[in-house]
C-alpha cells in the first residue's frame, strides 16, 4: 500500500472523526450536474484541453474528460468553471 | 443571472476572438490571474468569449506570453454607448432641452378654474383673482396664494370662503357663495286667480277677502285685496266700506283652493295607419369641424318613404375644447305604411289614451284630483270614435300680483 493512499485513509478518518465534510478536508472536487445541459465543477486546477467536442479538466489528482457536443465555458473563475451545452459523456482518467 | 448580465452592461464588455496554439494555457492563466471570461464557445479552431474592458490591458501581456492571437469583434455595454454618443451632440442638447422645458414650464399656473360657483358668474371671480395676482402664465412661486385668498374674500362681499389650491400647472379657486336670505316682499299686491274655477276654500291672511266660498271666479280675478278700506257696520247689520275713508295698501297674503276642470278630446278611426320598418337602411356620415359641415358618404337616399335617427360622436370635453369636431352618424330606415281595421272597443281605448294623454299634458304635477271622468261622443259618423275626458282638481289658484303690474 502506496504512503499516499494510506495518508489519504487517515485523512478521511479524521473528517469522519470531526464531522467535516471530505471535499474540504481531501481537497476534492465538487461537481454538480444539471442534466446533460450544465455542469458545475468547484475546486478544479484548471483546463488542460478546449474544444467544442471535448472538455479536460484538471483535477486534484486526477483529469476529467466531458465530451458532448457544442461544449462552452460559461463562467471562468479560479475556483470554479461551468461547461454548457450537450454533455454525452463523463470519465475520470489518473495521471 | 440577471444581475450579473446588468453588471457587465455597465462595466462593458468586448466580445474577442482568440487563436492560437495553447489557448487552453491563457484560459488557465485568466483563472489564475482573476481575469473573468465568460460565454466561451468553441468554433473553427478558435474561441470566442466576453471580457470585461478592465480586463483587457491586462489580457495583452498574457496573450503575447502564449503567443495567441486576438481580434476585437464587438463593443458592447454602456462606456460604449456613452462614447458613440459623443458624436450626435445635438441628440444630447435635445435630450436635456426637453427636461429644461419640462422644468420651466410646469413651474407655472397656465390655467385657473373655478368650482363651486352657484349664482356669480366665474367672471368675477377671474377677475378679482387677476388683480389679486393670480392669472394665467405666472410663475407659481411669485403668487401668494393666502393673499390672494384673502383679496378675494375682501372684494367679493358675496363669498364666505375660499380655498385655492395647485394641481399641477392648473390653479383651482373653489369658493363657497353666502347663503342671502331675500328680504321679504312688502309692496302693496293683491292675490288674483291663475285659472278659472269655484272657490271651495279662502284663508284671507293680509287683506280683504273679495270673493267667497262657492264662488266662481275667472282668470285674473282679484281673490284677496291688498287695499284695504276702512268698514262700518251699516244699519243692516253688515259691514260697508266707509265712502270717503282712505284705504291701506298691504301685500295680500292667504291661500285660495278652488276646484278647476279639466278636460281633453281624443278620436280614433277604425282604420289605423302603422310605419313598420323593413330592415333596410341607409347611413350617412356627416363630419363636422369648427361649423361646416362635410358629408364623407354622399348619395340620395334611396327610400320613398323613411325614418332618420341622427347619433352625434364628439370629443370627450377636454380642458378648453375650442376646436370641437364632431362626427354624425344619419340612418336613415326605410318603412312600409300600412292600415291596420280596429274593432270598436280597441279605437276607444284608443280615443281614451289620447284624451288622457291630453288631460295629463294640462294639469301641474302634485294637485289633488278629485273626479275624472271619460265620456264616449255618440256622433253621426260611424268609423270615427270621439271621446271626451273631464278632470276635476282642488288646487292653489293664488298669485301674489304687485298693484303696479296689475295697471300695466
Amino acid at each position: 500500500m502506496s504512503l499516499r493512499v494510506q495518508r489519504q485513509r487517515l485523512q478521511k478518518k479524521l473528517a469522519n472523526l470531526l464531522e467535516i465534510p471530505d471535499d474540504i478536508v481531501l481537497d476534492l472536487p465538487r461537481i454538480t450536474l444539471l442534466g446533460n445541459m450544465q455542469m458545475l465543477i468547484e475546486n478544479h486546477k484548471g483546463i488542460v484541453e478546449y474544444t467544442g467536442e471535448r472538455v479536460r479538466v484538471r483535477l486534484n489528482r486526477d483529469e476529467l474528460l466531458i465530451s458532448g457536443k457544442g461544449l462552452a465555458l460559461g463562467n471562468l473563475q479560479a475556483e470554479e468553471l461551468i461547461i454548457e451545452g450537450e454533455i454525452t459523456g463523463l470519465s475520470f482518467e489518473m495521471n | 443571472m440577471l444581475s450579473f448580465r446588468l453588471l457587465n452592461y455597465f462595466h462593458g464588455y468586448l466580445i474577442v476572438n482568440i487563436s492560437g496554439f495553447a489557448v487552453e494555457k491563457l484560459i488557465n492563466l485568466c483563472m489564475y490571474k482573476e481575469i473573468l471570461l465568460w460565454d466561451v464557445k468553441y468554433h473553427g479552431d478558435s474561441i470566442y468569449t466576453k471580457i470585461r474592458i478592465g480586463d483587457f490591458r491586462r489580457i495583452r501581456p498574457l496573450i503575447r506570453k502564449t503567443r495567441c492571437q486576438m481580434k476585437i469583434l464587438t463593443r458592447r455595454g454602456l462606456p460604449f454607448q456613452i462614447y458613440r454618443m459623443r458624436h450626435r451632440k445635438m441628440l444630447i442638447a435635445g435630450g436635456v432641452l426637453f427636461c429644461v422645458c419640462l422644468f420651466v414650464l410646469s413651474s407655472f399656473i397656465w390655467f385657473v378654474e373655478v368650482t363651486g360657483l352657484i349664482s356669480l358668474p366665474p367672471e368675477v371671480i377671474m377677475q378679482a383673482a387677476r388683480q389679486a395676482g393670480l392669472k394665467p402664465g405666472i410663475l407659481k412661486t411669485k403668487v401668494d396664494l393666502k393673499n390672494v385668498e384673502h383679496r378675494l374674500l375682501v372684494e367679493i362681499p358675496d363669498i364666505a370662503w375660499t380655498g385655492i389650491t395647485l394641481r399641477g400647472t392648473r390653479a383651482v379657486i373653489e369658493v363657497a357663495e353666502k347663503t342671502t336670505v331675500l328680504p321679504e316682499d312688502k309692496s302693496p299686491a293683491n292675490i288674483v286667480a291663475t285659472k278659472d274655477g269655484l272657490v271651495e276654500e279662502l284663508i284671507a291672511l293680509v287683506g280683504d277677502a273679495a270673493v267667497r266660498r262657492g264662488d266662481t271666479v275667472r282668470k285674473g280675478q282679484i281673490l284677496i285685496s291688498g287695499l284695504i278700506v276702512p268698514k262700518a257696520i251699516d244699519p243692516g247689520g253688515n259691514p260697508a266700506p266707509v265712502p270717503g275713508a282712505p284705504g291701506q295698501m298691504m301685500h295680500a297674503q292667504g291661500i285660495v283652493k278652488a276646484r278647476v276642470w279639466y278636460q281633453a278630446y281624443g278620436e280614433a278611426g277604425l282604420v289605423k295607419e302603422v310605419n313598420r320598418r323593413t330592415g333596410r337602411t341607409f347611413t350617412q356620415v356627416v363630419l363636422k369641424a369648427g361649423g361646416m359641415e362635410k358629408i364623407v358618404k354622399q348619395g340620395m337616399v334611396p327610400f320613398a318613404d323613411y325614418e332618420v335617427e341622427e347619433v352625434t360622436k364628439s370629443l370627450p370635453a377636454w380642458r378648453n375644447n375650442t376646436l370641437s369636431v364632431e362626427s354624425k352618424i344619419v340612418t336613415y330606415y326605410e318603412i312600409e305604411k300600412s292600415q291596420i281595421q280596429l274593432t270598436a272597443d280597441e279605437a276607444r281605448e284608443e280615443a281614451k289614451r289620447i284624451a288622457l294623454t291630453g288631460l295629463q299634458a294640462q294639469v301641474p304635477e302634485g294637485v289633488q284630483v278629485l273626479s275624472r271622468k271619460v265620456e264616449v261622443l255618440k256622433t253621426a259618423e260611424t268609423d270615427l270614435i270621439r271621446v271626451k275626458a273631464v278632470m276635476e282638481t282642488l288646487e292653489d289658484i293664488g298669485l301674489v300680483l304687485p298693484f303696479h303690474n296689475a295697471e300695466s
